[in-house]
């Protein structure tokens, strides 16, 4: 089955424009918004000062949750239009939220040390959040492995979309499973002192996740596009 | 408390290590993917490898 799309290297390959000046924006956004987070919200009163780790590792879940969202829906569009640029777009989240993923699970070890005084546990969330971190493991090795473009995007379209299935399940692993992991926090969970921190320091990882998808997916096409030139020369066009 | 301000430190830490070394993974990969880009373009061109 081959892709109803013309070939990448036919349409505009996309360029570096003003992405540069946005990285840089998106990390000092970020730096202010963990300092004003840090400096505006008082210690917790069972916590303390372990509280200002929920403004790192619940944003970093939430950023891995949104790429993973981004996976499903464009894994869906390959398999229901075969373009080769949606793949790229899900490979580029992909990848960036298995680090985000690798990241949350890093961050929630340290903070599950001294408060639950272990740094991991077989919990529904925990458990449930590692099992989507190999899912996208998987997915990108299995990307690594195919040749072919084609067979390539479908195949791991299909991985996309039940990896991506796995999101609600993590999110919800809290409420269905009686788990150590405390319930979701969020803007309507949590004491209103620390609300500000945490949708701040989400817009921040927001602007991050777009970013890197954004030269993720630059450097995919151009590959892509060096590659079927390549093909078209071999083949003795030009 | 000392101890505790130890684990922010290093969550902290871990987030902009984690940043920075996949913007770094990030750069390099699309500055060789231009770098393959634009030796295949040249190709094309017929220009020199």
């Amino acid at each position: 089955m081959s892709s109803p799309t013309p070939p990448i290297a036919d349409s505009p390959v996309p360029q570096a424009g003003r992405w540069p000046i946005f990285g840089v924006f998106a990390l000092v956004f970020l730096v202010f918004a963990q300092v004003s987070a840090i400096l505006v919200s008082p210690p917790d009163r069972d916590m303390g000062h372990l509280q200002k780790i929920m403004y790192v590792h619940v944003p970093a879940a939430w950023t891995t949750f949104l790429a993973f969202f981004v996976v499903l829906v464009f894994s869906l569009l390959v398999l229901w239009k075969g373009r080769e640029s949606h793949d790229l777009i899900a490979a580029s989240a992909a990848e960036v939220g298995a680090m985000f993923n690798a990241l949350t699970l890093a961050l929630g070890m340290i903070w599950g040390k001294p408060t639950w005084g272990v740094w991991w546990t077989w919990d529904a969330r925990l458990t449930s959040t590692l099992v989507l971190l190999l899912i996208f493991v998987g997915y990108l090795s299995l990307r690594a492995f195919i040749d072919d473009p084609d067979r390539r995007a479908r195949w791991s379209a299909a991985v996309g979309v039940l990896g991506a299935i796995n999101v609600p399940i993590v999110y919800m692993s809290v409420k269905w499973w009686r788990t150590l992991h405390q319930v979701q926090s969020s803007p309507s969970t949590v004491d209103p002192a620390y609300v500000y921190g945490l949708r701040i320091n989400a817009v921040a990882l927001l602007f991050v996740l777009i970013y890197f998808v954004r030269r993720r997916y630059e450097a995919a096409r151009l590959l892509r596009a060096a590659e079927q030139r390549d093909d078209a020369i071999a083949l003795g066009g030009r | 408390m000392e101890s505790s301000i130890n684990f922010v430190i290093a969550a902290y830490a871990l987030t902009w290590l984690a940043l920075v070394a996949y913007a770094f993974h990030a750069h390099r990969t699309l500055r060789r993917a231009r770098d393959e880009y634009d030796r295949a373009t040249g190709q094309a061109a017929g220009r020199p490898r």
